[in-house]
């Protein structure tokens, strides 16, 4: 028997523009600038550690299995161990937003000082 | 069809995912969160499309054991996660939609699939930082997997008119 197939209806798409208009929203919304210092909440297993991002350097944390290089107000991960390198790729995340290594479940996330951290991660 | 020629086909789709799965992950491409095309997702429409959900479902499971093998355990679950989610979800739009009298929408069908594969993945992530931190990455992988989707949707289109080329094969 032979299914039929088409492309696309315009029921279809609307369904699938509505889908993507939602999704650019909330990066859009996330990515609102907050120009309150920042600090970057760094947490693998029970280690959390918290930097400022006045600063810029690089910085390593014993137990952590990664480097971190702050720069204008921005953090990324230099080095990490795992094969894929996603958390590298993500680049420097700015308020609001997270870098995440599944492999060495590390999370970076940047918070203004002025706002609830346990707010942000929980 | 024959018991032993679905066999063999079937061999020959699950090698035909594992492979294209394989060769993608060689290639890396400037995107962050490691987005990818999903190439071996044409080869799990094409199968559900010709032997039906359940068959489907056995690629994308037995895909996910060649990840285990060749990669790690994090990898697997991450895999099997996405790509069952993404079957399933694939199987209710064409089990939906066949009941009509135009047939399936394959870009409705793929863009969802790359969405529902990228949640899965998401939610296996989610569960093994034990954090719901990673949820921030949800909107950009809602819009890679509709991309990707579309991209992967349009293939499968091309490869149709060869799928029910053949009587019975």
């Amino acid at each position: 028997m032979k299914d039929k197939f088409h492309l696309i209806k315009p029921v279809e798409a609307v369904i699938i523009g509505i889908v993507l208009l939602t999704a650019f929203a909330a990066i859009f919304i996330t990515n609102l600038q907050n120009d309150s210092p920042q600090t970057a909440v760094i947490s693998c297993g029970d280690i959390r550690r918290e930097i400022s991002l006045d600063k810029d350097g690089t910085f390593h944390f014993d137990g952590i299995d990664a480097e971190f290089e702050v720069k204008d107000g921005k953090i990324r991960i230099t080095s990490a161990t795992c094969p894929d390198k996603i958390c590298e790729k993500t680049g420097f995340i700015g308020s609001g937003q997270t870098i995440i290594c599944v492999p060495n479940k590390i999370t970076v996330a940047v918070v203004g000082s002025d706002s609830s951290i346990d707010a942000a991660v929980g | 069809m024959k018991k032993t020629q679905y066999i063999a086909v079937m061999g020959i789709m699950l090698a035909l995912a594992s492979a294209l799965q394989f060769l993608e992950s060689l290639i890396p491409l400037p995107l962050p969160l490691g987005v990818k095309a999903g190439l071996s997702s044409i080869v799990v429409m094409a199968v559900l499309a010709k032997f039906g959900f359940a068959s489907a479902l056995t690629i994308a499971v037995l895909k996910s054991c060649f990840v285990f093998a060749t990669r790690s355990a994090t990898a697997f679950f991450m895999s099997v996660s996405g790509g069952v989610l993404s079957v399933v979800v694939m199987g209710a739009v064409f089990a939906i939609q066949r009941r009509k009298e135009n047939g399936t929408g394959i870009l409705l069908m793929s863009a969802l699939g790359g969405v529902s594969h990228n949640l899965g993945q998401l939610a296996a992530a989610s569960v093994l930082m034990g954090s719901a931190l990673t949820m921030s990455y949800l909107p950009v992988l809602v819009i890679s997997g509709i991309i990707s989707g579309i991209f992967t949707g349009f293939i499968f289109k091309l490869i149709l008119p060869f799928l029910y080329k053949n009587k019975d094969g």
